[in-house]
């Protein structure tokens, strides 16, 4: 049972690549509309070098982008708890930054910023910056009540009291934010490079489909979900060194 | 050094609740008491009765609308800043993300004077849970959390220790336990106690000098003074000489309830 359990996402993924395969044979489904597993591989396989040069320069923007909203969401969380004044000014403008449509304004940033790498990183760290942000805020305010009052008995001054309570209280829901924000960084990426630029397996992507090579674009799209899983995993593994409720949990 | 820095002096502390559009509320109304060094004092009454509000006063957790308390002389605040305030509470309040001798040590990381490992090694030792010292909280039963909490205020070596329900949450089996190995090692350090506590017998068993609390307004109605030795307790918890002083303060406590009842709306 227990063996069953662990291998049952395994077992899911290769029944629905099994039946995917087979439609598409028996049905006779054209390759421009829908590739068969076997074949996407094999692409991949072909196309292996020019993927790998994409992949780069979209996980570099991805990395940047991604540590920038991860470090200015923390920093600002931390801020808005520290001086409640800084919140009120400030979080009505974080929310109504969230309900602009990003690549509606990426013509502007185009304008702002070029059409380098700069737009790009800007709207991952735009998209990745507010689930931190929120997440921490939540996370720093959930401290126990009864630690913050065995810290006053002992007059601990306020770092003492971040480095000791506060920010290790949080750690958990820290990374729930780091998590969230790394699914919507990969969207923005590619998004992002959609918009912007001549390369990035955004880019790719788009340019795949515009030729009608549809195993390419699966090829792609096998890539960028193979990357959001190994950084997913990442960022999971340095949580269970960090986050002591993934450390009990475990 | 005078006889009045060798005591605890309360002179008429009122603490007053003032709300916006609601009556003030008199946690606490003309409290005083004189308190010697080296005494275990507890304070009981019903809910409401400012017990707790009092045992934060001492912590300089809250302060009062009026009236003065020195502690050996001091206010609470300057002892709060020196650190040398012990604090237990309901729950133990260990941080999760640190081991047993991590959190005993914390205090006096914190005071800037972290106990060497070998210290808190005793302190583990002393308070019975030496093998613990590197488990983390969850693994240790509630029992086992408040002897560690018990150990990290000893950590700070403070010149008084606070305790506010500190057995309440556990059951009277363990509850007893906990108060024999509290009794053994306060006898120990002989530091002064101000124990918070529902039960009249943990109370009678526990203390040199019982303060009974009453509500609206929170303020002290008897003090009784158990004066069997601390030696022969064990042995007599339920004889004569405890039970007659667990019925003066049941008596106290409802003669004082009934009271308040009566002053009641209906």
């Amino acid at each position: 049972m227990s063996l069953l359990n662990r291998f049952l996402p395994g077992i899911t993924i290769v029944v629905a690549l099994l039946i995917w395969e087979f439609s598409t044979r028996y049905f006779g489904i054209k390759e421009f509309i829908l590739p068969a597993p076997s074949v996407v591989l094999a692409t991949a396989v072909t196309i292996a070098p020019e993927l790998m040069r994409n992949m780069w320069a979209t996980l570099s923007v991805l990395l940047v982008g991604y540590g920038l909203g991860v470090v200015l969401g923390i920093a600002l969380a931390v801020l808005m708890i520290i001086l409640p004044p800084v919140r009120r000014a400030l979080y009505p403008l974080v929310v109504m930054s969230q309900t602009i449509p990003k690549i509606a304004i990426a013509p502007l940033l185009i304008l702002w910023f070029g059409v380098g790498p700069e737009p790009k990183v800007f709207i991952i760290a735009l998209l990745a910056f507010f689930p931190v942000l929120v997440n921490t805020v939540a996370g720093l305010e959930g401290t126990d009540r009864g630690h913050l009052e065995l810290m006053r008995s002992v007059n601990a001054n306020l770092w003492k009291v971040y480095r000791h309570v506060r920010l290790p209280a949080a750690v958990p829901q820290i990374f729930a934010g780091l998590k969230l924000a790394l699914t919507v960084s990969v969207i923005g990426a590619v998004v992002g490079e959609w918009v912007v630029g001549n390369q990035g397996l955004g880019y790719l992507l788009l340019a795949y489909n515009s030729s009608l090579l549809t195993a390419n674009v699966f090829a792609t799209l096998l890539l960028i979900i193979l990357i959001s899983a190994v950084l997913f995993y990442s960022i999971t593994r340095i949580e269970r060194v960090f986050s002591w409720r993934a450390r009990l949990d475990s | 050094m005078t006889a009045d820095n060798k005591s605890i002096v309360g002179q008429n502390l009122n603490l007053i609740y003032r709300r916006a559009g609601a009556e003030p509320v008199a946690a606490l109304q003309d409290v005083s008491f004189t308190i010697e060094d080296g005494q275990f004092i507890s304070l009981i009454g019903p809910s409401g009765c400012g017990k707790t509000t009092l045992l934060k006063i001492f912590g300089d957790l809250l302060v009062p609308t009026s009236g003065q308390l020195t502690i050996n002389g001091e206010p609470p605040s300057v002892l709060r800043r020196r650190q040398a305030i012990g604090q237990m509470f309901q729950d133990a309040t260990l941080l999760p993300w640190k081991t047993i001798g991590q959190n005993i040590a914390l205090l006096g990381e914190i005071a800037s004077r972290k106990p060497p490992p070998h210290e808190v090694a005793a302190l583990a030792n002393m308070v019975g849970i030496g093998r613990f010292i590197d488990n983390y909280p969850h693994e240790l039963s509630g029992g086992m959390r408040q002897r560690a909490a018990l150990a990290r205020a000893y950590a700070l070596k403070p010149r008084i220790l606070l305790m506010d329900e500190p057995f309440g949450a556990l059951d009277e089996i363990t509850r007893e336990h906990m108060n024999d190995e509290l009794v053994r090692i306060w006898t120990k350090s002989r530091l002064t106690v101000i124990f918070v506590t529902h039960s009249i017998a943990e109370a009678a068993y526990l203390s040199d000098r019982v303060l009974v609390m009453a509500p609206r307004p929170g303020r002290v109605v008897a003090e009784i003074s158990i004066d069997m030795p601390r030696e022969q307790r064990p042995a007599e918890r339920f004889g004569p000489e405890l039970t007659r002083c667990a019925e003066e303060i049941h008596h106290h406590l409802v003669t004082n309830m009934q009271l308040g009842n009566e002053n009641e709306p209906a």
